[in-house]
């Protein structure tokens, strides 16, 4: 067991920076934004640390009382991914928020987008299965808050419906949990999953529902996603790039914890104990939620609604390509996220830029924007083309990874196949239809948008990393295949790393 | 027979709490009545916890001078570990109901109304 | 919510939701330890009552405490008596066992706990930011008895909330209730005197203040134990006042921060909702 107790800080130091804002803001409101970026500058760069200095897998040990008895952190392949993911975008969105955050009470505005990103640290980190649920809280209470902010007053509508969905999927959560200890007695995840076949199958069954249920509220899975629309349309464009970049992955990151690692069964494609193959249950939930986002998406008339429809959609993928069930179904899983998570959040905060210059979010307020702005359209574009998968842009290589994989794993998964390829059609439509009333019309006015510096940061970074993701795609992909390995080889990958002697005879 | 039903009495208990919760929280459309309804899933959930903690002989997990939590090697007492998660739960149902409280108040400023049909007409 | 569904659709679906929950929950039941076969030997609390993790710990190491099945080999776990008032030096020294975990065998749970309450607290106050404060009343003027009522009980009261979270490692009770006291103490206040505002800013501070000294403890430990959390400080004798290490500290950090987040919290919802 590989110990590195200073990675404690990667949660430690946004807790602490959080509980200062305040004071902070006695001082100036900018200063408390300044902060938001300088702990987030310091994640990203504490992860990036970890990563290309190798130092990946190890434990993060709390108080000094090894698992299974205390609590740990552990952080692996697939952690270290999504770490650097969501400190990456949370440090773009925290600089862009130094522009467009300047309404109400910024300083807490400021406190909670901080928490919330790093509360996702601390979901994505943690060992302990009932450290989730105050993860799921932590970010779960933040974004309610942020959800509600914001000048307009359906933002209140969405974030109330966010707030009691979410509430009930935490509580489900809960209760798994506590059935899951009444037998095991222990809430470490490496003995849980070590353990699990040692539970009785009706447990086995409800409490996987129950979890699964719980944890599709946050991954964003047909039928818990119904707060979705409501929730990221009434938002301010910064909060809805951040719960579409940054929650849905953490969201994603526990339920499928969960199940490859907690109740998967090894073996060429991984299933899971219990009476239901709680794997196939969720690739028929992530294919309802591909198929009716993308049709919803299609009927919208309101941008900002499309790109909520279209996210779920994209969950939905990420959500098929890990419930393959191989390796090659989790690299395309990761892979696709982190094309998702990038793209998306980019999109949004575009929207944020278009948006505040009085031009409308519907459809035909797109027309002619070529004329007004260069810069947005173009990248608006690429976010547009790496979502939908064309080559040489970032969601290309995730998408034929799934298709790949779903041949491989062939029987009921050819019909994948089939839904891949309809959702890039689908997408194709509406993201062309904008991108062709962008560049073709005219509009009556050509005033141009002058784009500051603070939000241009962001967007010119996020398009640099999809393209660069679409060029030298082994940027993401080496690491996306060890995540891979972690996620399909439950033994060697986690429980092993964690607690050694599980096998000691 | 008497220790047997005791832990059934406070596990129906702590179901049909959180079935009254959840049938609230489905059917009402008053955002006041479904924050009360997310109120009672809250203690029902908590009563479960303490109730698979507890069993009718077991003493409370305090050492005092005439408590004994340990005889001839066996824990006597009281699962503390759900007790100490119950607290925690407890702490985020409060904070879960403060901010759904603060939300309320503010969409009935903005609405003049809690009702969650109207302010879905008025939006449209 | 679904507003446009019929309300008998509604409530058929309601009830087959909640049907569905309830039966599944009584086929678990009926597998599940009941009445006096609840054991907490089976668990790993086991180790924190009897406070010898640290024996366990030597087990795993040495690869004995999971048999070949991968089944815990709890009871074997050596175990030295606990004497209340004579035993000292203990891995932990609480001996309220519920607390010990709370604070020290399970303290980020609860680090995450604090931070909870903290963040519903902001986001109360981002979310009711800029409401004008309820303006007071003539015709409802509390009386005289109240006024100073409310100004006695809360000195008693504050007390008292110190005393529970001072003795939060002996005693039933802690940080969170010892805080939720004293914010009781202070609406109180709020109800003795119309218009009575505590002084906001201060409130921000000490909540502040209490937070990033829990933290802080937490990286002094991570400085000198080698771990996040650890506890830095001698156990002492159980059943003493001053044992058990940081709890007595922690617990002191988490009380003045409830204690203010909660009336900050009650100060902000006391806003104008009047329609006119």
């Amino acid at each position: 067991m590989k110990t590195y107790n200073i990675a404690a800080l990667l949660v430690g130091v946004p807790l602490l920076m959080a509980f200062s804002i305040p004071l902070f803001g006695f001082i100036s409101k900018q200063l408390a934004k300044w902060i938001t970026v300088l702990t987030l500058g310091f994640e990203f760069f504490f992860a990036l640390y970890i990563f290309l200095w190798h130092i990946y897998p190890f434990n993060v040990i709390m108080g000094n009382w090894v698992p299974p008895f205390g609590e740990n952190l552990y952080i692996g392949p697939f952690a270290t991914v999504l770490i650097i993911l969501v400190s990456f975008v949370g440090l773009m969105i925290s600089i862009y928020n130094l522009w467009s955050a300047n309404h109400g009470d910024v300083v807490h505005f400021a406190l909670l987008f901080l928490m919330f990103v790093g509360g996702s640290i601390g979901l994505i980190s943690t060992g302990d299965i009932f450290n989730i649920f105050i993860f799921m809280e932590i970010t779960g209470i933040s974004s309610y808050a942020l959800a509600a902010y914001g000048p307009e007053r359906r933002a209140l509508g969405g974030a109330f419906k966010y707030l009691v969905v979410s509430s009930i999927g935490s509580t489900l959560y809960l209760f798994g949990v506590l059935l899951i200890y009444t037998q095991l007695g222990t809430l470490n995840i490496a003995e849980i999953a070590a353990r699990i076949s040692q539970t009785t199958s009706g447990l086995l069954t409800f409490a996987g529902i129950l979890l699964v249920a719980g944890l599709a509220v946050e991954a964003e899975l047909f039928p818990f996603n119904g707060w979705v629309p409501d929730t990221y349309t009434g938002a301010v464009n910064p909060v809805s790039a951040t719960l579409s970049g940054i929650g849905s992955v953490g969201g994603v990151y526990v339920l499928f914890r969960i199940l490859m690692t907690v109740f998967g069964k090894d073996g060429n494609f991984v299933s899971t104990y219990g009476n239901i193959d709680l794997m196939s249950l969720v690739a028929i939930l992530g294919s309802a939620t591909v198929v009716i986002g993308e049709l919803s998406a299609l009927a919208q008339k309101n941008v900002k609604k499309m790109l909520a429809y279209s996210s779920m959609a994209q969950m939905g993928l990420v959500a098929i390509g890990f419930s393959i069930g191989s390796k090659m179904g989790s690299y395309a899983g990761v892979f696709q996220l982190v094309n998702h998570s990038v793209a998306k959040a980019m999109m949004f905060l575009i929207l944020g830029v278009i948006v505040s210059f009085g031009i409308g979010e519907r459809i035909d307020d797109m027309k002619g924007l070529w004329y007004k702005s260069p810069f947005l359209t173009i990248t608006f574009t690429i976010g547009s083309l790496s979502l939908l998968g064309l080559p040489l842009f970032g969601g290309f290589w995730s998408k034929f990874a799934l298709v790949d994989a779903s041949i491989q794993r062939g029987g009921w998964y050819d019909f994948v196949i089939a839904i891949v390829l309809f959702a890039s059609v689908v997408e194709a439509f509406y993201y062309l239809r904008i991108v062709g009333y962008m560049f073709t019309s005219k509009p009556i006015s050509t005033d141009k948008i002058k784009v500051s510096v603070s939000p241009a940061v962001p967007i010119v970074a996020f398009s640099i990393l999809i393209i660069a993701i679409g060029v030298f795609p082994q940027i993401v992909g080496g690491i996306s295949w060890n995540a891979a390995h972690e996620l399909t080889d439950k033994m060697g990958g986690y429980v092993l790393n964690v607690i050694p002697t599980i096998v000691g005879h | 027979m008497v220790d047997f039903l005791q832990n059934w009495v406070y596990l129906t208990g702590s179901m049909a709490l959180i079935g009254i919760g959840l049938y609230i929280v489905l059917t009402n459309t008053n955002i006041f009545r479904i924050i009360v309804g997310l109120n009672i899933i809250d203690s029902g959930t908590n009563l479960f916890i303490v109730t698979i903690a507890w069993h009718p002989k077991s003493v409370m997990p305090i050492y005092t001078a005439t408590n004994n939590l340990v005889v001839n090697g066996h824990v006597i007492a009281a699962d503390p570990l759900p007790q100490s998660l119950v607290l925690t739960a407890i702490v985020i149902g409060l904070g879960t109901t403060a901010l759904a409280l603060a939300i309320a108040v503010k969409i009935y400023q903005k609405y003049g109304t809690l009702d969650v049909r109207k302010i879905k007409e008025e939006d449209r | 919510m679904m507003s446009d569904t019929p309300e008998i659709v509604k409530k058929v679906f309601a009830i087959f939701v909640v049907g569905i929950f309830i039966v599944g929950f009584f086929v678990t039941f009926t597998q599940m330890p009941k009445g006096n076969e609840v054991n907490v030997n089976d668990t790993v609390s086991r180790f924190y009552v009897m406070k010898d993790v640290d024996q366990a710990t030597q087990m795993l190491d040495k690869g004995t405490y999971f048999n070949k099945d991968m089944v815990p080999l709890r009871n074997d776990v050596p175990y030295t008596p606990i004497t209340f008032g004579k035993s000292s030096n203990l891995e932990d020294g609480a001996a309220n066992v519920v607390t010990s975990i709370v604070v020290d065998y399970r303290g980020f749970d609860t680090l995450g706990e604090v931070t909870v309450l903290f963040l519903a607290a902001s986001g109360v106050m981002l979310v009711l930011h800029g409401e004008k404060r309820k303006v007071p009343k003539k015709k409802t003027e509390p009386s005289e008895i109240m006024y100073v009522g409310t100004r006695i009980a809360f000195a008693v009261i504050f007390l008292f909330g110190i005393y529970v979270f001072i003795h939060g490692h002996l005693t039933p009770g802690g940080g969170f209730p010892g805080g939720a006291i004293i914010a009781s103490g202070i609406l109180g206040l709020f109800l003795g005197r119309k218009g009575y505002s505590p002084n906001k800013a201060g409130l921000t501070v000490f909540e502040s203040l209490s937070g990033m000294a829990y933290v802080i403890i937490g990286i002094i430990g991570l400085v000198a134990e080698k771990s996040f959390l650890a506890n830095f400080l001698p156990t002492g004798t159980i059943g003493d006042l001053f044992s058990a290490g940081f709890i007595a500290l922690i617990y002191i950090a988490i009380g003045m921060k409830v204690g203010s987040e909660l009336s900050a919290v009650t100060n902000a919802m006391i806003v104008d909702t009047e329609e006119d």
